[in-house]
């Protein structure tokens, strides 16, 4: 039958999709025709600045106000905040395939600095009429170092990493004095002891001490044994000492009196969640937390419940009162292509101003000088004034070891840890072998 | 040009999105991980070539040992022990139950679930002290374990949980359930065949394509096991369910060694990659496939 119905063979459908491709692309490569105000006002060199942090939610929010607030104030510079989630592989991801962020917010500089992959930013310090290394705390200053030379600087969350949480309605319960809280980790015992309540069945329905959480952290028994793991001047570290030796022995002692599966047990139940939710439902008398706690609490908590904060025990038996000052840092990555513009905003994190507007959002508080002066006290989460003012009365106050290796010092001491308190490991073995490992990976950095 | 050839390169013309994504995000990967495993490279600074070091150091690697014990363990019981539960199920949801759809919707809920949902959701159920399991173990006298806290049973834990996850394997045996010929069932009852003998010498082989699949797709999901362990034990307790996958992750993106990792991957793409062959070559064995002499 004859027809005038034009039929799409293979051939006309390639045709098509061929020219389809080439109009597209002599489109693209067309001239924009200028336009009447291009002509009147260049406009200012448009520059882009991709800033990767770990915080979703209100944290990431905070960030995201923050980077507004600097575009309002450099028109020039948009900023394309992003939550990274698993940030570490992420940067590391991205980096590798040569596409790495301008900015990213890790908690030490550290681990990058010393594998080249950050811009020291000391020469920017040095000329800058905005950052005053004054402002900030010292101990948060030790989380920029490595080598001699700063890297970036604390952003974030900059405040104390460590206090002792206690449950006041179960140590009042108790009859504890709260007026004379525990000063050493016999002391500790002693108090945990009087708030456990264990079954006959063995169930633990309160455990008196979680020596888990926060404590955990190698920087934590650092500043408790008043002994570093890692001496950041002479490359070294520490764990092969007496010190750590009596860390993982003390740790051991609070597994040993629920039974070491009951504490590997609460630890599972809080995994992956900032506050754990067995202290949150009242089910733990005393724990370590950080500056995010007394908030976390005070949102999650059962109703009714109320903490409070101190120092953990001295383990030097010195008396001291010890705080861990942690912070998160923002850093320059080598390979952004506006450095300067980076540092710009990097430079704007130390303002009040900054910091006034994260908090507002977010409530993460940098611990500058200046805006922890700035803030009414009355109007925080009820024990977060601990972490405010430890900064000042603690009396042994170190910061993040600017260790190159800390990812893998912290996980393997933590699994160390674990492994002592169920009595599979001897402490000073699991040190020594440890100190090997870690000891190797410095030398391939240092190496290289 | 022949028309052959014309055809050829039209169907190349058409397939070659496809073919360009499959070179450069997996062949090319797949190719510098293999170049990756024999230098030492953290990511960051150019790779250094080391031969075999990788190689070796992983044999001298405690924990490296621990968690391929580990994984091994998970795949020896959570695979076979998956593919009898997704077999149980499907042969149950086969019957003429009432709300039988329900049911199958039901069992196949916890697949749609985001993994750190249903995670959590379990970390609660296996708490010895307040949990649901423990608590229906206390009422028929019997005192549960400690599950996640417990380096004995932590695994067992994972296992139980990953049977939670079995409402795919369910849905493809229904299929194959329901492509088994009525006729088979009628002979076997003529020829005096009781139930179990049905279930036996009939439904069984005629389900053994659905049974092979699970068995692979199963095999090489459980060697690949990562986010369960990752979210609830993070390895623990005492490196208990620190699965092979888990220690590599750790160790290319968390402890820049990349290289390591790499070898690592290379291992396990190499183990995977036989114990398929062994399946496929022993399948023929016992896999029915129907229309065959």
């Amino acid at each position: 039958m004859a027809t005038s119905e034009r039929r799409l063979t293979r051939r006309t459908f390639l045709k098509a999709t061929g020219f389809s491709v080439a109009a597209a692309a002599l489109s693209a490569c067309v001239v924009a025709a200028p336009t009447a105000g291009d002509e009147a006002a260049p406009a200012a060199e448009q520059i882009e600045l991709d800033y990767w942090y770990i915080w979703g939610g209100r944290g990431g929010d905070g960030q995201v106000a923050g980077c507004d607030l600097f575009t309002e104030h450099n028109p020039n510079i948009t900023m394309h905040p992003l939550t990274a989630g698993a940030i570490l592989d992420k940067t590391l991801a991205a980096y590798a395939a040569g596409d790495p962020p301008d900015l990213v917010d890790l908690i030490l500089c550290a681990p990058l600095a010393a594998r080249g992959a950050l811009i020291a930013v000391d020469d920017y310090i040095e000329s800058s009429t905005i950052v005053d290394l004054e402002n900030y705390q010292s101990a948060h200053l030790e989380a920029v170092n490595w080598a001699g030379e700063r890297w970036g600087l604390p952003a974030n969350e900059g405040l104390g990493w460590l206090g002792l949480a206690r449950n006041r309605n179960l140590v009042q319960a108790a009859g504890l004095d709260e007026d004379a809280l525990p000063s050493d980790f016999e002391e500790l015992h002693a108090w945990a002891g009087a708030l456990e309540d264990i079954d006959d069945d063995g169930n633990v329905h309160t455990l008196g001490m979680d020596i888990r959480g926060i404590l955990t952290y190698p920087d934590c028994w650092s500043v408790v044994m008043g002994k570093r793991y890692f001496d950041g001047e002479a490359f070294e570290y520490n764990f092969d000492s007496d010190e750590f030796a009596e860390a993982l022995q003390i740790a051991k002692s609070f597994y040993d009196r629920v039974g070491a599966e009951k504490i590997a047990e609460f630890k599972a139940a809080q995994q992956g969640q900032a506050i754990p939710s067995a202290e949150a439902a009242g089910k733990v008398a005393l724990f370590s937390g950080g500056s995010w706690t007394p908030g976390s609490l005070a949102l999650n908590a059962a109703e009714g419940l109320k903490f409070g904060f101190s120092f953990v025990p001295d383990g030097a038996g010195e008396g001291k009162m010890p705080f861990f000052a942690g912070t998160h840092t923002a850093m320059i990555l080598n390979g952004s292509e506006n450095p300067d513009a980076a540092w710009q905003f990097l430079e704007f994190t130390s303002t009040d101003e900054y910091n006034r507007r994260v908090y507002d959002v977010s409530g993460f508080i940098m611990g500058t000088k200046s805006f922890i002066d700035s803030l009414d006290m009355s109007s925080l989460y009820p024990g977060l004034d601990f972490y405010t003012s430890g900064l000042s009365e603690g009396t042994r106050v170190w910061g993040i070891a600017s260790d190159p290796n800390w990812y893998l010092a912290y996980s393997e001491f933590l699994a160390l840890e674990e492994e002592v308190g169920f009595g599979r490991t001897d402490p000073g073995e699991g040190l020594q072998i440890l100190q090997e490992k870690v000891t190797t990976e410095l030398a391939k950095v240092l190496d290289a | 040009m022949t028309p052959p050839a014309k055809r050829f390169l039209t169907l190349l013309a058409f397939i070659s999105p496809w073919i360009l994504g499959f070179l450069g995000f997996f062949v090319y990967p797949l190719l510098l991980s293999l170049y990756y495993s024999f230098t030492e490279y953290n990511l960051l600074q150019p790779p250094k070539w080391v031969w075999l070091q990788n190689y070796s150091s992983l044999i001298e690697d405690t924990h490296y040992l621990n968690a391929v014990g580990n994984t091994i363990y998970f795949v020896v019981f959570s695979v076979p022990l998956g593919v009898l539960t997704a077999f149980l199920i499907a042969f149950l949801l086969n019957q003429q139950l009432r709300l039988r759809v329900l049911l199958r919707m039901i069992f196949y809920i916890p697949i749609v679930v985001p993994i750190s949902a249903t995670a959590i959701l379990w970390m609660w159920i296996f708490n010895s002290n307040w949990g649901l399991l423990n608590n229906i173990l206390a009422l028929i006298g019997i005192q549960g374990p400690a599950w996640l806290g417990s380096p004995a049973w932590s695994k067992p834990s994972l296992i139980i949980m990953q049977l939670w996850l079995v409402g795919g394997s369910v849905l493809i045996f229904l299929a194959a359930l329901q492509d088994v010929p009525r006729s088979l069932y009628d002979a076997a009852e003529v020829d005096g065949a009781n139930a179990l003998h049905r279930v036996w010498h009939v439904t069984i082989p005629m389900v053994t394509p659905a049974i092979l699949f699970s068995l692979l797709t199963g095999l090489i999901a459980a060697f690949q096991t990562f986010a369960n362990a990752w979210i609830m034990t993070d390895g623990g307790p005492v490196r208990s369910t620190e699965f092979y996958v888990l220690y590599l992750y750790d160790h290319g993106f968390r402890f820049f060694r990349m290289g390591y990792a790499s070898a690592m991957a290379w291992i396990l793409f190499g183990v995977v990659v036989v114990v398929t062959v062994l399946l496929f070559r022993t399948s023929a064995r016992w896999v029915y496939y129907g229309g065959e002499g």
